[in-house]
């Protein structure tokens, strides 16, 4: 099987991420609840992980680190502490159902800034527009469907100048582009592990520039004769025993990315999607989309004539390549690029992916258009 | 705990080596807390905590079991 669906999840990890969920399941118990030997090293691996995190993006205070099961968590986490009903919240018109829904529940009043795919000066000026009218933007810093890289530090800024806190949705950049929590200022930031961090599923990080309002309550191993949740972070967010298996598994795929460079894994994703995206131009039929200067990490997703995108993908899966039909849960994105009717095929890469595997990925999406 | 951590790590960086204990319940006002022991170069530790404005809690000398408190409200 060809894995080219990591926008999802990144299947393949390196090495020491599966040695490390190993090591952790055989040494670690739960971290904050004793004193003994296992409850400790679990404890090492959790504030390693915490340290690893902060360094990655720039933090000064590893407890402002919160671990969450995923980005999903981290956001309802950040829009719980943030938005009440009468919130008036500013979004992109990319966003996920995990941005989206926990702000539905709240009976928030949405607007939406930002809906021309591939155009970042549009968006920002849109933004512009429309955050004197705002209590809150929460914006998603790479499109999960198109790649589509917002102008996330144009918006920060504005976000600054206007006293308007930030909640970034880093579910596709974590990992890849530079994410510094000095710089943006932001209130908060949400990111999933299982992604371009390489940890196992199960874990996400909400990186919080400001106080986070609890979504659960429970035991925390610390003021336990309070019946309030602890004041101080990270503990304050995290109620219940950790994933510390796969919090050991992030600290090795974060340790991996820092080894490797963010920065030198995107370049690799970019060229190979300019191998990618030049070799399906050639096929008939496909509608590529595809930002004119290439920004747009490692995914690309395209649409086939009078062809449905998820049965589509069925077809590839039979022929080994794993790729994402279908809205990819943002509806939204689909409806800002007009794809929200058959959606679209969805290939994104990792580190792990090589010009072969596109080869084969083109030669089956080329026979199945030419049924 | 995460503050005790964090403390620890800051001594660490330091060349002050510490030791991470759960504190005894009767010393923690609300129940379940972590306590660093320092066996050298406690004056030291103190100072570099209170400069990063990391000292939190309270001191106590330890001698077997005894934990005997030195000073208090340091937040």
């Amino acid at each position: 099987m060809i894995y080219l669906d990591n926008a999802a999840t990144s299947f393949i990890k390196p090495p020491s991420v599966y040695q490390a969920v190993r090591n952790a399941l055989m040494c670690a118990s739960n971290p904050g609840r004793g004193a003994h030997q296992t409850a400790m090293n679990a404890a090492k691996i959790v504030y390693d992980c915490r340290e690893a995190a902060a360094e990655l993006f720039h933090m000064d205070d590893p407890s402002r680190v919160v671990f969450t099961s995923n980005a999903t968590h981290a956001l309802n986490i950040a829009i719980h502490s943030l938005v009440r009903p009468d919130s008036r919240v500013l979004v992109s018109g990319f966003e996920h159902n995990a941005v989206m829904r926990p702000l539905y529940a709240s009976g928030c009043k949405l607007q939406i800034a930002g809906r021309r795919l591939f155009d970042s000066q549009a968006v920002y000026a849109d933004f512009q527009n429309k955050i004197k009218a705002a209590d809150l933007v929460v914006c998603t810093h790479v499109s999960n469907v198109f790649g589509f890289e917002l102008p996330i530090d144009e918006i920060a800024a504005l976000c600054r100048t206007n006293a308007v806190p930030l909640v970034i949705d880093a579910s596709q950049s974590a990992g890849l582009l530079d994410i510094d929590m000095r710089r943006l200022g932001a209130a908060f930031i949400a990111m999933p592990g299982h992604k371009s961090l390489f940890g196992p599923q199960g874990t996400g990080i909400l990186l919080c520039g400001q106080e986070g309002r609890p979504l659960l309550y429970g035991g925390t191993g610390t003021n336990s004769a309070s019946p309030d949740m602890p004041e101080l972070l990270p503990e304050r967010l995290e109620a219940g025993t950790m994933n510390v298996p796969g919090i050991a598994g992030l600290l090795a795929g974060i340790r991996f990315v820092r080894d490797r460079g963010p920065e030198i894994i995107h370049a690799y994703e970019q060229n190979l999607l300019n191998v990618l995206i030049d070799r399906l131009s050639e096929i008939p039929r496909l509608h590529l989309y595809t930002d004119p200067d290439r920004r747009q990490g490692g995914i690309l997703s395209f649409t086939v004539d009078n062809t449905d995108s998820e049965s589509f993908c069925e077809a590839l899966s039979r022929k080994g390549i794993a790729v994402r039909g279908g809205l990819h849960c943002a509806p939204m994105a689909h409806q800002s690029a007009g794809t929200e009717k058959e959606g679209t095929v969805r290939i994104s890469l990792s580190p792990f992916t090589d010009v072969s595997q596109l080869e084969q990925a083109r030669r089956a999406v080329r026979e199945l258009t030419e049924l | 705990m995460t503050h005790a951590q964090r403390s620890q790590r800051l001594l660490e960086r330091n060349g002050i080596v510490s030791s991470l204990v759960k504190a005894p319940v009767n010393l923690t006002r609300s129940g379940c807390g972590y306590a660093l022991i320092l066996r050298r170069h406690g004056a030291e530790g103190i100072r570099i905590l209170k400069d990063a404005d990391m000292l939190s809690g309270k001191i106590y000398e330890k001698n077997n079991d005894d934990w005997r408190e030195v000073a208090s409200d340091l937040s």
